[in-house]
């Protein structure tokens, strides 16, 4: 195995983990806020339906 | 810190309320100077959006826009948080200590219809009376100082577009504290004023509840609304039992219990008009209405509509194309610069063919994506969407569906996820459900890379009629095909799964003005950097992890497209090869349509990076991604991958799959479990792959399979 193959497995392994860490961190964000933090949408957009739920 | 001083630098809490389209969004925007999106039809602020405005006295504010209500009557989900944010029934929100109500100038006497009902709620109020030009304009005269002193309240004119009167505004804002003694002016008939305070006393004595709500619950329980069926339960039997016997009086009296309170407010409202109000006698035809008269006919309605639509792809076409070629060309040096610096080993491969090539074949359509919203926005600011959803009305109505549910599936064209969460305006929880499960089908911004990559690349570049492309017209055909299916879908589910009528759909159509680019920009500057973001996370991501799938593992000797074929990535794209092929799909396009299965454009950047892979030792050097597609052949038989049909097919493959875990999950969460989004998720699938079996094979039929 040459440095540039070892160079790029590590980046791969990395990646793996980031893209897995940020989409564990986007579904919590998405249930506590309503919004998957695409497309624009205002991230307090949940805590108003939640805040409807809770309202009477 | 003495009190006095404490008491000038504590934040105080403001909400703004108003009803949609009386320029709410504009007065928020000039207090606070945050940037937001300024809509023209009802509905448009569907998030809450907070905001802090320096105060004159040197004190803050913060201000929170609550969305736009014609009433406090909550009939959808905003109208409820309006409702509820003012009687103080939210928790982790602090009940506003200074109301500041917009009104439209030139609609006063409906406006003053929900201050009626703020009044009731005996809050420190101001109202602002918006769009003062244009009242003047329609001939009407307001005397400031007569409205205020029927009102009892503080009114400040304003034109917020142009920034004229806020700082009046916020003068009013530090100084009024207290509710200056407004208390409710208008008079109902003596034996409902009976009734209502009688009622008012017993919620006050059984339940504590403070005056102004327990009056409000009064009304409410009174007036027999529909939506005050399930929250009659939280009251006590006395209460009930008492609220029956007024409902059998007031019946027997032949007193309509709900319009009584409406009347009642319109009665006092007409009279505060009259004394504050001179409206000149003008044309009742205005420029507004002989535009409408075309603008929204029965015929000529739709031939513009569409018309426009087919001038807008196209010139998304032809004005990206330059831009598109430059970014291509930038993302070629950039490569070539890498390759010069690294030696040919993995680490380049992964560089150059994995992560850039995957981000480049994406990052390239971001020109058309900021165009597509710069037309979108020109025709929401000068008032065009607002008369698209209004003529779409009747052929909403004929699948069971209105003209409001237009707005949330116009939104969809931008993305799904504000289109779904748009249908929060929608007071029928069905006619709800039955939007937010036909908007994915409406052709979304991060399809159009898909669209226009294969239609570049496969479609003839003729012209039509003598005026139109091909490449414009087909692009147009994807989105009318998503719209199609998106009232085909809703017109079987209003007849099978969610039956019911059609509501009564009353849509205020704003004038026509001129679109203000600034805002324009500020929205193509937020979406760029929204698209570039996932660009360089996401999209990155995925490519790198895909270079491995297609790289790995290593069969020595193998040429780089036996090495695709065999490495991970070919052996899953094989796999689901026989269930692809009766749609003329091979295993590469297989690969693109897993990959996608998160986001759409991931299809692009898949295909980017295969193709790279594939051809990285073919010594073609920087070739496009189309040209790749279009010379790509099986190795076996010769037979192209790609052809004008396979390329229909896979873009009709993708108006109809769902292929977007954010929107299923956004639909989780807006209908509260997996029911629906299961179904949701189910039926988009078969769609697409019945439709591209019928279109593949009508295909095969007329011959445009070579």
């Amino acid at each position: 195995m040459d440095w540039q193959q070892f160079l790029s497995l590590i980046i791969v392994a990395v990646t793996g983990l980031l893209l897995a860490r940020a989409e564990v961190r986007k579904r919590r964000r998405a249930r506590r806020t309503g919004c998957m933090g695409e497309c624009g949408c205002a991230s307090a957009a949940g805590v108003r339906t939640k805040l409807t739920k809770e309202g009477r | 810190m003495n009190v006095k001083q404490e008491e000038a630098t504590r934040v105080r809490n403001i909400a703004l309320i108003g009803n949609p389209n009386s320029g709410k969004t504009t007065v928020f925007n000039q207090l606070t100077g945050l940037r937001q999106k300024v809509g023209n039809y009802p509905g448009v602020t569907v998030e809450k959006k907070e905001g802090r405005v320096p105060l004159p006295d040197d004190s803050e504010a913060s201000v929170l826009d609550l969305p736009g209500t014609y009433s406090l009557t909550a009939n959808s989900p905003d109208e409820k948080i309006a409702t509820d944010i003012l009687l103080g029934r939210v928790t982790h929100t602090r009940t506003p200590e200074l109301v500041v109500c917009v009104v439209d100038a030139s609609n006063l006497e409906r406006s003053l219809y929900l201050v009626t009902q703020i009044i009731d709620r005996n809050l420190p109020l101001i109202l602002v009376l918006n769009m003062m030009d244009i009242a003047r304009d329609s001939g009407i005269e307001i005397d400031v100082n007569k409205l205020q002193h029927a009102l009892n309240v503080e009114v400040i004119a304003t034109v917020a577009s142009r920034g004229t009167g806020i700082q009046e505004l916020k003068q009013a804002m530090t100084s009024t504290h207290k509710a200056t003694g407004n208390s409710r002016q208008w008079r109902l008939p003596e034996l409902v004023e009976r009734e209502l305070a009688e009622l008012q006393a017993m919620l006050e004595q059984h339940h504590q509840l403070s005056e102004p709500l327990a009056f409000h619950e009064a009304v409410t329980l009174l007036s027999g609304h529909n939506g005050t069926a399930g929250h009659r339960n939280k009251y006590s039997p006395e209460i009930l039992d008492h609220l029956h016997k007024d409902h059998a009086r007031l019946d027997f009296m032949g007193i309509d219990r709900q319009s009584v309170f409406i009347e009642s407010r319109y009665e006092w409202v007409r009279r505060v008009c009259a004394e504050a109000v001179i409206t000149a006698h003008r044309s009742d035809v205005t420029f507004s209405d002989k535009i409408d008269g075309i603008l929204t006919h029965r015929i000529w309605g739709f031939v513009i509509f569409f018309g426009l639509m087919a001038l807008m792809f196209q010139t998304i076409f032809s004005w990206a194309a330059l831009p598109m070629e430059l970014i291509g060309a930038g993302f070629d040096w950039f490569g070539r610069l890498i390759s010069d610096v690294l030696p040919p080993g993995d680490l380049q491969d992964l560089i150059v063919n994995g992560g850039l090539a995957g981000v480049a074949a994406v990052v390239t359509f971001l020109p058309q994506i900021l165009f597509l919203f710069f037309f979108l926005g020109v025709l929401e600011d000068t008032g065009y969407m607002a008369r698209a959803a209004f003529i779409m009305d009747r052929l909403m109505a004929k699948v069971g569906l209105n003209g409001k549910s237009f707005i949330p599936l116009l939104g969809s064209f931008a993305c799904a996820i504000p289109g779904i969460m748009a249908t929060r305006t929608i007071e029928h929880p069905r006619d709800r459900l039955v939007t937010m499960l036909v908007a994915p089908l409406m052709s979304c911004s991060a399809r159009l890379p898909v669209y226009t990559l294969l239609i570049a690349a496969f479609i003839p570049a003729v012209t039509v009629f003598g005026v139109f492309s091909l490449a414009g017209i087909t692009l147009l055909s994807m989105y009318l095909l998503g719209l199609g299916a998106a009232l085909g879908m809703a017109w079987i589910l209003r007849r099978t799964l969610l039956k019911g009528s059609p509501p009564v759909f009353l849509m205020e159509l704003p004038p026509y003005r001129l679109p203000s680019l600034k805002s324009i920009f500020i929205q193509m500057w937020e979406r760029s950097v929204i698209f570039l973001k996932r660009a360089g996370t996401f999209i990155l991501g995925v490519s790198i992890i895909l270079w491995f799938l297609s790289t790995y593992p290593r069969f020595e000797g193998a040429s780089p497209s036996d090495q695709v074929q065999k490495s991970f990535a070919g052996q899953a794209g094989k796999l689901i090869e026989p269930v692809l092929k009766p749609l003329g799909f091979d295993w590469k396009i297989g690969i693109g349509l897993i990959g996608s299965l998160l986001q759409r454009e991931v299809f692009v950047s898949t295909m980017g990076t295969i193709y790279n892979i594939q051809n990285a030792d073919d010594g073609t050097g920087n070739v496009s991604l189309q040209s790749r597609m279009q010379q790509d052949r099986d190795p076996v038989t010769g037979i192209p991958t790609f052809t004008m049909l396979t390329a229909i097919c896979v873009m009709v493959y993708y108006v109809f799959a769902m292929q977007c875990l954010s929107t299923v999950a956004i639909m989780r969460r807006e209908t509260n479990g997996w029911k629906w989004p299961a179904f949701q998720f189910g039926y988009m699938t078969l769609l697409a792959y019945g439709a591209t079996f019928i279109t593949y094979r009508l295909g095969l039929v007329l011959g445009i399979g070579g």
